[in-house]
């Protein structure tokens, strides 16, 4: 048998024994640990870096402003463009999500392209840049068949 | 009786009634009945408060909600109230306590940074950091404590403040080397730099080189940040690369536990734990710190969205089942669970049809990422994956065979070269008593300073795992599902087989750590937090309350201490002074490509660059580096004589080569290194500089207070 319960602020859940005496934890009304984030920050955590990237090389910017971007965008950008489209539907999770896939993703195509000897850094920086593309594409495309509040 | 103020925003007691007592006239606006009329205000910082409450609901005999309104009726609208601000005592000292840590973290930051500057490397002895710590480091570790433990009584409420907290405490613990040194720590960082710099340089993976070039993913992440973002070199990344890669574990580390449990005292309890006791060293720049953060997402995704939803999601993998019908003890049906184990409460709930297959998808890209970078993290993440799913906590039954088919293949395929050339030492270096021997009984040497360090590593991992066994038990006796971090905790184990040298029982603790955090924390976290019903006694709040803090506190800040030991227990070798670091420098400047390098260890910050060397392709021939220490272990008995003859003749066969000949470099960390290790002795290796130095073969070119370097004579 369930039973729900929550704390005086309506938020923390916590366990509560079933029939059989086990504890069972509840779901909380409102998660205190998860972050509401407004659905444009994915998509700007993922086209900014790259903005300033871009940007960066074109005015041939050195330190620090180059590494910087470069870090923030590698680190961030492809992870930010991809893990919304998996609809996790847990920002937390999103977030613990981006940068894993970020790193990921660079390790994967470097070494695609290392073990064609096809590696460069601009061709990596293509290939970083053209992955958030589609993830930003995908994310403007999936949030365009979202259904409307009103229906 | 405790019931809940009308407004919501206070937790009142009843002296005997059952009515709602805020509602009465003697509360509403703070009237002026007789005070044993009156509603007790508990202390409004303390969660237990309200899990209390809630212990009495449990038991049915204090429902307070009121009643839903009949459909189509408005519900009646409740008297504003005013609850009565606390006056009393407790009230002031619960409002202080609530507000301390704001000023407590500053106070600690305070502390611990003004001492920075005191510390004098070069005075360090064989315990390392600790012996040259001053005491405002401690104070500051002290007063961070407290002040975290203040937050965590209320960790429910402080979920951003205690996030502040941690991350305080990976700067103060993990960034002091960072600030007080003036280069990245350990010569193996220098050896990742030259390898990626070697990948950047020519773009091939030879095998041949090293084993590194089998599992090289992580070195190409390297290079192309480095390139993409026009730094210098790798190194640049490594003096911080330890406070940022504990920064990002941080959100997987959050998710898991919030997957295992939905006590949030339980919750950061666990994460301080792992972070005051990962004193192995194994989040520098390097494949394994890479390739962790992969490990912690895979099984944080696994817990939140691959849990099964209903018994068929067990499928025939039913062990549960058989368990069952063998009429085996109790605690193994425990774990095997023969109907799907409670969701947490802090998971979302599994996920289906295409989110499903997106997260299994992500778990497989990063499973490549990790098979590429690093040769023992598919391991664990491959062991982890499969006893979730034996075990029923993952209903993705097929994830193991293609995790398993992605690691055979990268083994087979990429990997061969290694595996082929090292099958020998592959074989020798398998099983339990190579193990044992090589990750304890061997590394029980050195001076007695750290032999004395080494001991307390033991016993630091021994008291952690003991602290989890203990929380597992009770865990286990208060019937609590926990039977995924139990899980968690022992798939790593078979890890300890694999053929990894002296290392494999420090990636074992790495890899179980943040789930023996889990249950060691368990064990710390007060009981009646989630049992309130259980515990009939009533005790006044916040003597339980102080005593749990204070239990706590303790427990962190011997763990922590016992941890800083422990992990830089090593730092005289390991940390490099400015002087070292430029004999370096000078030596790859005057040293021509072709040059043999000599070292009494490798224990020094070289190989960051011009790392290969290919006998037959000059174009691939840029330094070959030798170690005294090596070769005179492989016949100890020869004298500094002979290894003088044998440095001669080496080099000269070099010389003969028509190449250049060579160099010999001596530094402070390397003779550190030996003292340190119970390697050559002091002695020796004055008696061979002085025997070089009479051979007339040899030339000092370069010399500071911390380094030497002599150069082979060219002509005899």
């Amino acid at each position: 048998m369930r039973r729900r319960s929550a704390g005086p602020d309506g938020r923390a859940g916590r366990p509560v024994q079933d029939g059989q005496g086990t504890f069972v934890d509840q779901p909380p009304d409102s998660p205190s640990l998860e972050p509401r984030i407004p659905w444009w920050i994915w998509p700007a955590a993922a086209a900014a870096p790259a903005a300033v990237l871009a940007l960066a090389m074109a005015a041939q910017l050195g330190s620090p402003w180059r590494p910087v971007a470069a870090l923030v965008f590698l680190t961030v950008g492809p992870g930010a463009s991809l893990a919304p489209l998996i609809g996790l539907r847990d920002p937390g999770m999103e977030l613990t999500l981006v940068i894993p896939l970020s790193f990921a993703l660079v390790a994967l195509s470097s070494a695609a392209l290392f073990y064609a000897r096809l590696w460069s850094p601009d061709r990596e920086l293509s290939i970083m840049l053209g992955l958030c593309l589609v993830g930003l594409a995908l994310q403007y495309l999936s949030f365009r068949r979202r259904p409307s509040p009103a229906g | 009786m405790i019931v809940r103020s009308a407004d919501g925003r206070g937790w009142w007691t009843s002296p005997g009634g059952s009515e709602a007592a805020p509602e009465t006239p003697a509360v509403q606006a703070g009237g002026s009945a007789d005070r044993s009329d009156r509603t007790e205000p508990l202390f409004p910082f303390h969660s237990a408060q309200w899990l209390a409450v809630s212990g009495e609901r449990l038991a049915g005999s204090g429902e307070t909600e009121q009643a839903p309104a009949p459909p189509g009726k408005r519900p009646p609208r409740a008297p504003v109230v005013r609850a009565r601000r606390p006056r009393d005592a407790a009230a002031v000292l619960a409002l202080i306590l609530k507000w301390a840590p704001v000023v407590l973290l500053p106070v600690a930051v305070a502390l611990w940074a003004s001492a920075l500057p005191k510390i004098d490397l070069s005075r360090m002895n064989d315990y390392g950091l600790v012996s040259v710590v001053p005491a405002g480091v401690w104070a500051g570790f002290a007063v961070l404590m407290v002040s975290f433990v203040l937050c965590w009584w209320r960790a429910d409420r402080a979920a951003l403040l205690l996030t502040v907290h941690i991350l305080v405490l990976i700067v103060m613990f993990y960034g002091i080397p960072s600030l007080v040194a003036d280069s990245p720590r350990g010569p193996i960082v220098y050896r990742h730099a030259g390898i990626t710099e070697y990948l950047t340089r020519t773009g091939l993976v030879d095998t041949r080189q090293d084993a590194y070039f089998s599992w090289p993913a992580f070195f190409m992440f390297l290079g192309s940040v480095v390139k993409i973002g026009g730094l210098p070199g790798a190194l640049t990344l490594a003096t911080w690369a330890t406070v940022v890669v504990n920064v990002l574990y941080l959100p997987p580390l959050l998710m898991i536990m919030r997957a295992l449990t939905r006590d949030a005292r339980l919750v950061w309890g666990a994460l301080l734990i792992f972070y005051v006791t990962n004193w192995i060293n194994q989040d520098y720049l390097a494949p394994q710190s890479f390739t962790y953060l992969f490990y912690l997402t895979v099984i944080a995704l696994v817990l939140h969205y691959l849990r099964p939803r209903t018994v068929a999601d067990l499928g025939s993998l039913r062990l549960a089942t058989w368990v069952r019908r063998s009429r085996l003890t109790s605690w193994v049906g425990w774990l095997l669970p023969v109907r799907p184990p409670p969701a947490p409460a802090g998971a979302q709930g599994t996920v289906t049809g295409r989110t499903a297959a997106l997260v299994t998808l992500v778990i497989v890209v990063l499973f490549v990422a990790a098979t590429a970078s690093h040769q023992l993290t598919p391991y664990a993440i491959f062991l982890a994956v499969t006893l979730l799913v034996i075990t029923g906590h993952c209903r993705v039954r097929g994830l193991p065979v293609l995790l398993g088919v992605i690691l055979v293949t990268w083994t087979v395929f990429v990997a061969r070269g290694y595996i082929d050339g090292h099958l020998e030492k592959v074989a020798e270096g398998s099983g339990l008593g190579q193990s044992a021997a090589a990750n304890v009984t061997q590394r029980l040497t050195g001076s007695e300073q750290h032999v004395m360090v080494v001991r307390e590593r033991v016993m630091l991992s021994a008291w952690v795992w003991l602290l989890a066994l203990l929380g597992g038990i009770y865990r286990f006796r208060t019937r609590h599902p926990d039977q995924a971090a139990a899980v968690l905790a022992i798939a790593p184990i078979p890890l300890f087989l694999l053929p990894y040298g002296g290392e494999v029982l420090l990636r074992l603790y790495f890899f179980m750590l943040p789930f023996v955090a889990f249950f060691a924390a368990a064990l710390l976290v007060p009981p009646r937090s989630e049992q309130p019903a259980a515990d009939g006694r009533r005790r006044p709040p916040i003597v339980r309350t102080v005593r749990d803090g204070i239990v706590f506190s303790l427990v962190a800040g011997l763990l922590l201490a016992a941890s800083f030991l422990a992990r830089y227990g090593n730092e005289r070798m390991d940390t490099y002074s400015p002087d070292e670091t430029a004999a370096v420098r000078e030596l790859y400047r005057i040293a021509p490509l072709g040059s043999y390098l000599l070292a009494e260890t490798n224990y020094l910050p070289w190989k960051y660059q011009d790392y290969e060397w290919s006998k037959a392709d000059p174009a691939r021939r840029r330094h070959k580096y030798f170690s005294l220490a090596q070769e005179w272990d492989l016949e100890p008995n020869r004298s500094s004589r002979d290894m003088v003859r044998w440095t001669v003749q080496t080099l000269r066969a070099n010389a003969t080569l028509e190449r250049p000949a060579g160099y010999l470099i001596l530094t402070r960390s390397q003779r550190a290194h030996e003292e340190i290790l119970g390697g050559l002795a002091p002695s020796t290796m004055d008696e061979f500089e002085m025997l070089l130095v009479r051979s007339d073969k040899f030339q000092l070119v370069y010399s500071n207070p911390d380094a030497k370097i002599y150069a082979r004579k060219p002509g005899k």
